[in-house]
C-alpha cells in the first residue's frame, strides 16, 4: 500500500523524472514514454469522485481528487507528456527529459489536488521545472529569459500563497473548490491564476519565454502551465462575469502582435494567448456547456498547439532558423513536417473535420446561449483572425514562401512520428467529436456538424483568406521584419531598469551631497573642539594661580550684581 | 548556412500557379455563399441570420486587423537589438 502522498499519478511522473537522469539512454527513453502511459492508465482506473486525505501538521490535505474536470485535464496532460516525450526521444540530454517529466507530473498533481496547500506546492514545482527547460538550452539569452520567467512564476506562486493563507485563515476551509471573487483572499488567488493564464497586461512572460526554449522544450512548455491555470480558473472562478471581458480582450489584442511577429514560435505564443482567451470567456460564463467548452478547447488546443510547436521545433532543429525572414521553401525538403504543420494550422483555424472546430463551437454555442451578442461577435471575429495570423502565416513563411537559400535534411523519425500521432489525434477528434465529448466534465448534448454551422464556418474561413489575399496583393499585409515590437515586457525590461538607474543615480548623488555635508560639518566641529580642548587649546592651558583668582573674583562680582 | 539554389529541392512558385490558387480561392468563396441561399441559419441573434453574415464579418475582420497592424507597427516597432545590453 502506497503512502497517501505518493498515491497520485502526478507523483509517479515526478519520481520518474527524478530517476531518469541516472539511467542509461535506452532505459531513459523507456521511462520517458512509459511513465505517462502508466500514469494515464492509472488515472483511467480511478473512479470519478475518489479523494484521498492525509494530515500534515494540523491540516487535512487532499492530495488526490478525481472528478470530471480533473479527469479531463489529467488525461490530456498525460497524452501531452507522452507525445512531447516521443518528440524528444532523439535527445541525449539527461536533464531535459527529467525536467519535462517533473513539469508534467507537477501540473498533473496540481490538477488532481483537492486543497489549496497541495495546489500551491505543485504550482511552485511547475515553475521550477519549466524554468529548467529554459535553462537547459544553455544560451546566454535563454538564461536571462529564464530569470525573468522564474521571477514571474514565483510572483504568481507568492500571490497564490498569500491568497490561500488569507482564505484558509478567514474561512477555515482548505478545500480547493469554487472560490468566487467575494471570498477572502480571492483577488490574490485570481491574480495568481491570471498571471499563469496570461491575462492581458500579465501575458508577456509567455511570448518572452516560449520562443527562447529549445526545439523540444517549447513543445513541453506550451502544454502545461497555461492549461493548469485554466483548470484552476474553471475550478475556482467558474461563472465570474469579470472573466468574460478579460477573455474577450485576450482573443483580440494578441492577434495584432501575432501578425507582426517575425519569430514563428513567438507567433504561436501570441496565438496561444488568443486561444486561452476563448477558454477564459467560457469559464466566465460558467454554465455546464461553457465549462465543457473550456475543457474541450484545452484538450484540442494542447494537441494542435503542440503540433505547431513541434513543426517549428523540427524546422529550427534542421535549419537553425525559426524566423519568417530567414525561412521558406522547405515544403519539398520536409514534406511530412509541412503536411503536419498545415493540419495543425487547419485545426487552430477551426476547419470543419478538425479538432479545433468541435471545441471552439462548444464555446461559441455557450456564449450564444447566454445571449452575449458583443462577446459572440468578438469571438467569431477572433476565430476568423486565426486564419490570418497563424493558419496561413506559419505554414506559408516556413514552408511555401520563396527562399532558395536553405537546404536541410528531414527531421529524425521520432519527431515525425510524434507529429504524425498528434496530427492524427487532431483529425480523429474532429471526425469523431464523441470521443472528445465523452471525457468532458459534464454530459454533452451538442452536435457541431449541422449544415448551417458548417456553412457559416466555411464562409468565415474563405472570406478571411480572401481578405488576407487581397491585402497581400495590394502590398498592405505587414510582412515580417527583423525588428522588435514593444509589448508589456517593455515595462520591466526598459522602464523599470531606467527608473532603477535614475533612482540609483539620485541615491548616489544624495549620499555624496549628504555625506559631504556631514563630513564638512564634523570637520568644522572637530576643528573648533581642537581649538579649545587640544594640548594648546584655551580649555587645556595651564593657567597661573593669579589669573584663576582674578577670574573667580570677576565671576563673583557678576553673580552678586545679577543677584541684587 | 547559405547554399546555392538547389532546383531539385526548391521550385519558385510561378505567377501562373499563384493565379490558379487565387481563382481557386474566389471559387471557394463563391461556393460557400451558395448554400446560404437555401439553408436558413439558426442563431440566437437576429443579425447572425442575415445571409452571408459570417462572410462579411470575416472579410471586415481581416481588413481591420491588417489595417490596425499597419498602424500599430508604426508605433511599436524598434530595432532588432533594442533590448540588447539592457536586460
Amino acid at each position: 500500500m502506497l503512502p497517501v502522498w505518493l498515491n497520485n499519478p502526478g507523483m509517479l511522473l515526478i519520481i520518474a523524472g527524478c530517476v531518469i537522469p541516472l539511467l542509461p539512454y535506452r532505459l531513459r527513453m523507456l521511462v520517458l514514454l512509459g511513465a505517462p502511459a502508466v500514469s494515464l492508465f492509472w488515472l483511467w482506473q480511478i473512479p470519478l469522485g475518489t479523494t484521498t486525505q492525509m494530515t500534515l501538521l494540523e491540516y487535512t490535505l487532499t492530495p488526490l481528487r478525481v472528478d470530471g474536470l480533473a479527469f479531463t485535464f489529467g488525461v490530456i496532460f498525460n497524452v501531452a507528456a507522452f507525445l512531447s516525450g516521443l518528440f524528444m526521444w532523439h535527445t541525449h540530454s539527461r536533464l531535459e527529459p527529467a525536467a519535462a517529466l517533473i513539469y508534467a507530473g507537477s501540473a498533473l498533481g496540481a490538477v488532481l489536488a483537492g486543497d489549496l496547500i497541495t495546489l500551491f506546492m505543485f504550482w511552485e514545482v511547475t515553475a521550477i521545472a519549466s524554468a529548467l527547460l529554459l535553462v537547459i538550452r544553455g544560451l546566454r539569452d535563454a538564461m536571462i529569459v529564464a530569470r525573468r520567467y522564474l521571477l514571474v512564476q514565483f510572483g504568481s506562486g507568492l500571490f497564490l500563497m498569500g491568497g490561500a493563507a488569507i482564505h484558509i485563515h478567514a474561512t477555515g476551509e482548505l478545500a480547493f473548490n469554487h472560490i468566487g471573487i467575494d471570498a477572502p483572499g480571492s483577488w490574490l488567488i485570481l491574480f495568481a491564476f491570471g498571471i499563469k493564464a496570461a491575462f492581458p497586461l500579465l501575458h508577456n512572460w509567455l511570448q518572452d519565454a516560449y520562443p527562447s526554449a529549445s526545439a523540444t522544450g517549447t513543445v513541453v512548455l506550451s502544454a502545461f502551465t497555461t492549461k493548469m491555470a485554466i483548470y484552476a480558473l474553471a475550478r475556482g472562478y467558474a461563472g465570474t462575469d469579470l472573466l468574460i471581458p478579460i477573455g474577450a480582450v485576450m482573443t483580440i489584442f494578441p492577434i495584432i502582435y501575432a501578425i507582426l511577429a517575425n519569430d514563428l514560435r513567438r507567433v504561436l505564443s501570441y496565438s496561444l494567448n488568443v486561444q486561452l482567451g476563448f477558454m477564459v470567456v467560457a469559464i466566465g460564463i460558467g454554465t455546464e456547456l461553457a465549462i465543457n467548452g473550456a475543457a474541450a478547447h484545452a484538450v484540442t488546443h494542447i494537441l494542435y498547439k503542440a503540433l505547431l510547436f513541434m513543426a517549428m521545433g523540427a524546422v529550427l532543429r534542421q535549419t537553425g532558423h525559426v524566423r519568417a525572414t530567414e525561412l521558406g521553401g522547405l515544403a519539398r525538403q520536409m514534406p511530412w513536417t509541412a503536411a503536419f504543420c498545415v493540419i495543425g494550422a487547419a485545426s487552430i483555424s477551426a476547419f470543419p473535420l478538425m479538432a479545433g472546430f468541435v471545441s471552439k463551437s462548444l464555446i461559441l454555442a455557450a456564449v450564444a446561449h447566454e445571449h452575449l451578442a458583443g462577446t459572440w461577435v468578438t469571438l467569431t471575429a477572433a476565430s476568423a483572425g486565426a486564419l490570418l495570423y497563424v493558419g496561413i502565416k506559419v505554414p506559408y513563411f516556413a514552408f511555401f514562401a520563396p527562399n532558395d537559400q536553405i537546404e536541410c535534411e528531414r527531421p529524425p523519425h521520432n519527431m515525425q512520428i510524434a507529429m504524425g500521432l498528434t496530427a492524427a489525434a487532431c483529425i480523429l477528434l474532429g471526425l469523431a467529436p464523441g470521443l472528445l465529448y465523452s471525457i468532458l466534465p459534464y454530459p454533452v448534448d451538442y452536435n457541431p456538424y449541422t449544415a448551417s454551422h458548417v456553412v457559416s464556418q466555411l464562409q468565415l474561413l474563405a472570406f478571411a483568406a480572401l481578405a488576407f489575399w487581397l491585402a497581400w496583393r495590394a502590398g498592405l499585409y505587414p510582412l515580417p521584419k527583423r525588428a522588435v515590437h514593444l509589448d508589456t515586457d517593455w515595462v520591466y525590461r526598459m522602464l523599470l531598469p531606467r527608473f532603477g538607474h535614475v533612482a540609483e543615480r539620485f541615491y548616489r548623488a544624495s549620499i555624496a551631497k549628504l555625506g559631504g555635508g556631514v563630513t564638512q560639518l564634523s570637520a568644522a566641529g572637530m576643528a573648533r573642539l581642537r581649538l579649545r580642548y587640544d594640548a594648546r587649546g584655551v580649555m587645556s592651558r595651564t593657567w597661573s594661580t593669579g589669573w584663576m583668582v582674578l577670574w573667580v573674583a570677576v565671576l563673583l562680582v557678576v553673580y552678586l550684581t545679577l543677584y541684587y | 548556412m547559405l547554399f546555392e539554389r538547389n532546383p531539385r529541392k526548391y521550385r519558385r512558385p510561378s505567377s501562373r500557379a499563384r493565379q490558379r490558387w487565387a481563382r481557386l480561392l474566389y471559387l471557394a468563396c463563391a461556393l460557400t455563399l451558395v448554400p446560404s441561399l437555401f439553408i436558413h441559419p439558426h442563431s440566437e441573434f437576429g443579425f447572425a441570420e442575415i445571409p452571408a453574415f459570417h462572410a462579411l464579418l470575416a472579410f471586415l475582420t481581416g481588413c481591420a486587423l491588417v489595417l490596425v497592424a499597419i498602424v500599430v507597427r508604426r508605433i511599436l516597432i524598434r530595432a532588432e537589438n533594442y533590448y540588447e545590453h539592457r536586460t
